[in-house]
């Protein structure tokens, strides 16, 4: 009973915190100096992380596809297989997961100790909107981000299947590219790119609201950050979820 | 002046601190507020300031209820209300120049060159003006406390509340920050509400003592009042003084 009253409640929290964000969005002072420094840190965190993990995805992808191609006779197939993989769920799925992991624990564990060290409390006194300035600034950067960051991502991603194909082929850059563009259509690229949107606000929501919520000083900033991640890395997996199914619903297959 | 009437705040948790709290802080006094840890005093700071919000009652500051108040309200008395927070509340992620340009271009759209000198000329009213490029972590305590003593006044407000200014400093420290609060009032005229349990910062601010116990004001009136009181926190904490001053 308790732990549903807590579920109903966090449900209530969370609805207000995203209502205050389309409420303040249309509202002035907009910081836009401040969106344009989160996109710059937010993008410098977690860039390295993802170009490495979706280089050996694609890798591995590759190197995995290529013996039951082979059985098929298929292999010609394999830049077609592996790109459609990663463009349409690896790719947007993968980098959001990362990012959840990099960023979500970044802004839950900022604005956490920002809020047991009063900060948040000192800036609410001194007539700024915390919200406006932490929150709005930090949801909006990120939602921006992610197709930019998914994008590149997919590209790094693609060109490790080319690096494994190479390896076991010789073929070259230009026919693999080739391949890759002639096999990609707008329904491929567009949904994916844009539920990272989705992905990116979901991210950015549930650290923020973990940190602006959290308590009890050092440990509760320690339990924001953790279930920060936790919480964002289901809530994309869900979202995905969702998404894939209204993707396929609006954009069928060709 | 502020004036509080009949305040009750309580929280989910069962805790009660605040049940009819009445206060008057008349308009050039520094009011000190005494009471044992966790009465309720940081509580009452915060509800001045609309931080909390009581669930009865009435906080006027200037005629402006505080109570129930609008965001459009409640920023107009917060242009008039500076809070300095027992840890100072400095922003980490901003120098100490930048801290106190913060509400001067956020709140009063003073930036450049304007921003710039009021910054300087803020820091050397704390005696700090060399700290500029400093960032929070590279502070003492104290020099954070008169940090958040200058991000503070820096927009010139009326009222100031101090929430326990001079806890966990050494005497110098302590002394210092204690004749910055009364250079304040006297030199800039501010009103003040202090939240103390030094004795020595007492001695020094104080132009009337209030006493906060089981939600209640307990005891009001002057320094002297104060020390010929039969409240038994009040006799301890004044014959401490007598040992300390």
């Amino acid at each position: 009973m308790n732990h549903l009253k807590s579920v109903i409640l966090q449900f209530g929290s969370y609805t207000q915190f995203i209502g205050r964000f389309f409420r303040t969005i249309f509202t002035p002072p907009h910081e836009f100096r401040q969106i344009m420094r989160h996109v710059d840190d937010f993008g410098a965190m977690s860039l390295p992380l993802i170009a490495v993990v979706n280089f050996i995805m694609g890798l591995i992808l590759a190197m995995q596809s290529r013996p039951t191609m082979e059985k098929f006779g298929a292999a010609a197939f394999i830049p077609a297989m592996v790109t459609i993989s990663i463009v349409r769920e690896l790719g947007p799925v993968i980098t959001a997961l990362l990012v959840a992991g990099r960023v979500a624990s970044g802004i839950g564990a900022e604005l956490g100790s920002m809020k047991v060290t009063e900060q948040i409390d000192a800036m609410e006194c001194s007539g700024v909107d915390p919200y406006n300035y932490l929150v709005t600034t930090r949801v909006i950067a990120l939602a921006l981000l992610m197709p930019i960051i998914t994008l590149y991502a997919e590209f790094v991603g693609i060109f490790g299947s080319y690096v494994a194909e190479f390896l076991a082929t010789g073929v070259t850059l230009r026919y693999y590219y080739g391949q890759v563009i002639e096999s990609l259509t707008f329904v491929d690229v567009v949904p994916g790119l844009l539920k990272t949107i989705a992905f990116g606000f979901a991210i950015a929501v549930i650290g923020a609201h973990k940190g602006f919520n959290t308590d009890s000083g050092t440990e509760g900033v320690g339990r924001a950050t953790t279930s920060a991640v936790v919480l964002s890395s289901l809530w994309i997996i869900l979202i995905d979820m969702i998404l894939v199914k209204v993707s396929i619903t609006y954009f069928p297959n060709p | 002046m502020i004036e509080i009437r009949d305040v009750y705040k309580a929280f989910g948790s069962g805790l009660r601190p605040l049940q009819g709290v009445s206060l008057d802080v008349p308009t050039g006094t520094n009011v000190v507020v005494l009471g044992k840890s966790g009465s309720g005093k940081s509580v009452l700071l915060k509800s001045i300031v609309g931080l909390l919000v009581p669930e009865h009652g009435s906080i006027t500051v200037a005629g402006e209820e505080v109570v129930g108040a609008d965001r459009r309200t409640l920023q107009s008395i917060r242009r008039k209300v500076g809070y300095v927070f027992q840890s100072g509340a400095l922003y980490d992620s901003l120098t100490v120049g930048e801290n106190l340009a913060f509400p001067l271009e956020k709140t009063r759209g003073i930036t450049g060159s304007e921003a710039r000198e009021r910054v300087m000329h803020y820091l050397e009213q704390v005696g700090l003006p060399e700290k500029v490029n400093k960032m929070p972590s590279e502070l003492s305590g104290g020099q954070r406390k008169r940090i958040g003593v200058a991000r503070t006044i820096i927009t010139e407000p009326e009222y100031l509340l101090y929430d326990e200014p001079t806890t966990g400093l050494d005497p110098q420290t302590t002394k210092e920050i204690a004749e910055l609060i009364v250079h304040l009032k006297q030199d800039l005229k501010i009103t003040a509400v202090t939240v103390t349990h030094d004795p020595y910062c007492l001695h020094i601010v104080a132009d009337t003592v209030a006493y906060l116990e089981e939600g209640k004001i307990l005891f009001n009136g002057t320094k002297d009042e104060a020390h010929r009181s039969d409240v038994e926190f009040l006799r301890i904490f004044f014959s401490l003084q007598e040992h300390r001053v």
